[in-house]
């Protein structure tokens, strides 16, 4: 790091300590963690409400507000995730899948505590990693194409397997249904209607956020009705225990925290995946690579929400690679941040990388600041938080209940979402109640419309031609060692047992 | 004749209210698309100032912003069409966009001309760039180019489709869309990478890209080329000034058959807030082209001039 380097990040962090910037970034905290947390109301709502107020603001206050907002809104995500299977946005789906048994088991702090934990280390792993990027960031973006993108997303394609647990036939048949939801919509390629029956809303497709509630949220809900017992099937214990436990589990799995937000990195810088896939991603990496995760991921391992959280987080840092290189925001929400930017007389791209360097550090070290304020924010109410899984169902469903209907309402502000939330709340409780996996079928309709996508523009720009490049080549040989790395392990447990023996 | 009085006092009753002046209540601003994009950052800014005027004019109501995403704005498009035509519902189009029903004679659920048109309030000219490590380095270099040119682009039916399909099929050269990019920014590194040879984007971003040194910009589709596109020439230099015309323009419109004082009101009102100095001084710091049109009339004018031009080349759309 020269010495222009260093004048800029302590240009940056002066900028962002500065007592109106400081206080500007809390309030952004402040918004992102409750008003973002809540089902529906994503960041971006809140960034495109607060932007009229970069207007008045200097460059390191505006940059305080709305990256704040943007930056931290993953980790509040995960409270409704864990304590009542509903996702508090799209990167939150597969912390349900180990947060909510540990809910369930009592160990809600543990949980929350755990999810706070790796998000903020994954916060500040993901500024890290775009800093050690930064004299690499162009090349970076520039090395991965369509076709690198459509093996990605097969990667996730193979996960499918992992997370059906023991009925992989099942796994794929609800994959595929997943697949055949997708379908639903204008084809992005032809532009021509697929199944919409000319009935409008279904152009855009059956929406995620009403699908995944209804799935995950209704049927938990419908069975903590009906057996009319509390969340938490035990007593709580000492809640200060277990947040203590899940502050040093996080601590303890470090090295799946680094892998997992690793993953969230390069799921970031690939424009169009999105949060909807970091999160899965994750916790498929820690489902094929922690020992033993077949036998206790799904029913209240701690890692499976490590993962998952430390990832989503990350996940920011990798997105801002592309929208600082090139002046290219990597998602719609930091097309806001960038509108904000230019707001107050700051254009991403070169410049920002040259002369003005300490934004970049101002917007790194903000990263950092604000994923672990965030994190203690949250732990300090982990005690109240968890105290919710002991609610009587008689206060408590009617008002996750609620919940639930307005996040699934706020997708498009139309009736539809909540009669799709409905449905897949009934499809959901069928699948729950005769052992088929649900996890399959979010995938399917995630990955299907991006395989379908990043297949098809390859095939325009290079024929067949793009499954030998090299990129695409090195992506699958990854593919096989994640589908066979688990079959190796297994057999060298076996060795080592037999040698022991 | 007791039963008359007390017919005439309803019908007194029931008439009040129309007399009133407009607005009384609530206007719903529709913006067919979800917030962030150009279109909903362009009516949020003008909602403030609307409220203003009418707030001026003794009516303190506000205006709601209303995103309506889905369907490439059809989704919008047809609930705005099938509104009371009270002046409380209205929305922002995107022209052409909005016209390609209209254009290619598809049903989109509404039709674009019966809409009633209230202001034209922006305008974005197209400017087509090139990667700026690569050879083509003017609109020569592309036409000499011995195949067909490669544009990547979002899909069939965007609105920097057809400029696209307009701008080639006028000048002679054959292309060849790469479509299955989500946005401008994913096909403008589309083009860096060398997916494709080159794309048009909106001036805005153009500058910003231009500013950023990443790419040649060979050509401004506008009657006069921006001063700082220093190696762009126009569609009038290139011997086909008619190009000049393809643009992207945000209109204003409510649902067919407004009453002419309702719709003059809400353009009194929307200009004001164009022409507003604070909304100048934000268009000309963000790089976006604000513009009022000085009556509906010449709103309604503007948009039939536009989907006459596109209508030429139906046929390439289809």
């Amino acid at each position: 790091m020269g010495v222009d380097m260093i004048d800029a990040a302590i240009q940056g962090l002066e900028g962002i300590l500065q007592w109106k910037a400081f206080g500007l970034m809390i309030v952004g905290i402040l918004i992102s963690s409750t008003l973002v947390a809540m089902p529906g109301i994503g960041s971006k709502t809140a960034i495109a409400l607060l932007l009229p107020f970069a207007f008045v603001l200097d460059k390191y206050e505006a940059i305080a507000l709305i990256v704040s907002v943007w930056a931290v809104s993953n980790t509040a995500n995960s409270i409704t995730a864990i304590l009542f299977s509903v996702p508090g946005g799209g990167g939150s789906q597969a912390t349900i899948m180990d947060g909510y048994p540990m809910a369930k088991n009592g160990e809600a702090a543990r949980a929350l505590a755990a999810s706070f934990t790796s998000s903020a280390l994954g916060g500040v792993i993901g500024a890290i990693v775009l800093l050690a990027a930064i004299p690499i960031l162009r090349p970076l973006v520039l090395l991965l194409g369509p076709p690198e993108f459509f093996m990605l997303v097969m990667m996730g394609v193979v996960m499918v397997g992992a997370l059906s647990g023991k009925a992989p036939l099942k796994g794929i048949a609800v994959g595929v249904f997943g697949l055949a939801i997708s379908l639903i919509g204008i084809q992005g390629q032809s532009g021509e209607p697929r199944y919409t029956f000319e009935y409008i809303y279904l152009f855009d497709g059956i929406g995620l956020v009403p699908l995944t509630i209804g799935l995950f949220a209704i049927p938990e809900l419908i069975a903590l009705a009906a057996r009319k017992g509390t969340i938490s099937d035990v007593a709580l214990g000492d809640i200060g225990a277990g947040r203590r436990q899940g502050i040093k589990d996080a601590f303890i799995h470090w090295w799946l925290v680094v892998r997992s937000s690793i993953v969230g990195v390069w799921v970031g810088i690939i424009p169009g995946l999105g949060s909807s896939v970091a999160d899965w991603f994750a916790y498929g990496h820690a489902l094929q690579t922690c020992k033993g995760a077949r036998e206790t991921f799904g029913k209240g391992d701690v890692r499976g929400v490590i993962a998952v959280d430390a990832a989503t987080n990350a996940k920011e840092g990798g997105a801002l690679i592309p929208t600082l290189a090139f002046g290219i925001p990597g998602s719609s929400t930091l097309a806001l941040i960038f509108a904000g930017l230019l707001i107050v007389g700051i254009t991403p791209g070169r410049e920002i990388l040259t002369t003005q360097l300490d934004v970049t550090f101002s917007i790194i070290w903000l990263l950092i600041i604000s994923s672990i304020l965030t994190s203690l924010l949250c732990l300090a109410f982990v005690k109240q938080m968890a105290q919710a899984t002991t609610l009587r169902p008689s206060i408590l469903v009617p008002m996750v209940l609620a919940m639930a209907v307005l996040g699934s309402f706020a997708n498009s502000n139309r009736l539809e979402d909540v009669a799709v939330m409905i449905i897949f709340g009934l499809i959901g409780l069928v699948l729950r109640a005769t052992g088929w996996p649900r996890p399959p079928l979010l995938l399917g309709l995630v990955l299907g419309p991006l395989a379908e996508r990043f297949m098809w523009t390859s095939y325009q720009i290079y024929e067949f031609g793009f499954l030998l490049r090299p990129g695409v080549l090195i992506i699958f040989g990854l593919l096989v060692l994640s589908l066979a790395y688990p079959m190796i392990q297994k057999r060298y447990m076996a060795k080592r047992q037999a040698g022991a023996l | 004749m007791r039963f008359l009085t007390a017919l005439l006092a309803l019908g007194v009753a029931f008439a009040t209210p129309a007399q009133a002046a407009f607005p009384e209540k609530n206007i719903d601003f529709v913006i067919p698309y979800g917030p962030g994009g150009g279109f909903d950052t362009l009516t949020r800014k003008m909602i403030p100032y609307m409220e203003e005027y009418f707030a001026k004019q003794g009516s303190k109501i506000s205006v709601v912003p209303v995103n309506m995403p889905g369907a490439s704005g059809n989704k919008a498009a047809a609930y705005t069409s099938r509104s009371k035509p009270d002046g409380y519902t209205i929305q922002i189009f995107n022209i052409p966009g909005h016209g390609l029903g209209y254009i290619t004679d598809n049903n989109a659920g509404y039709d674009i001309t019966e809409m009633t048109w209230i202001n034209q309030v922006g305008v974005d000219t197209y400017v087509v760039i090139t990667s700026g490590a690569g050879e083509l380095k003017s609109i020569d270099n592309i036409m000499n180019l011995g195949r067909d040119i490669k544009v990547p682009e979002q899909g069939p039916g965007s609105t920097s489709n057809m400029a696209n399909k307009i701008v080639w099929t006028t000048l002679g050269k054959g292309a060849e869309y790469i479509f299955g990019y989500k946005s401008s920014q994913e096909y403008a590194t589309a083009v860096l990478r060398g997916d494709g040879d080159l794309t048009m984007v909106v001036v805005g971003s153009a500058k910003r890209y231009n500013k950023a040194g990443d790419y040649n910009i060979v050509a401004h589709f506008d009657a006069k080329v921006d001063p700082e596109f220093t190696n762009a020439v126009n569609g009038a230099a290139l011997g086909k000034p008619e190009l000049d015309e393809v643009n992207l323009l945000r209109m204003v419109a409510g649902p067919p058959g407004m009453s002419p004082e309702v719709t003059n009101t809400l353009h009194a009102a929307l200009k004001y807030a164009v022409e507003h100095p604070e909304l100048q001084k934000w268009a000309a710091d963000t790089q976006n082209g604000v513009v009022s049109s000085e009556s509906p009339e010449a709103a309604q004018k503007r948009l039939m001039r536009a989907l006459t031009l596109y209508k030429q080349f139906a046929d390439i759309f289809k």
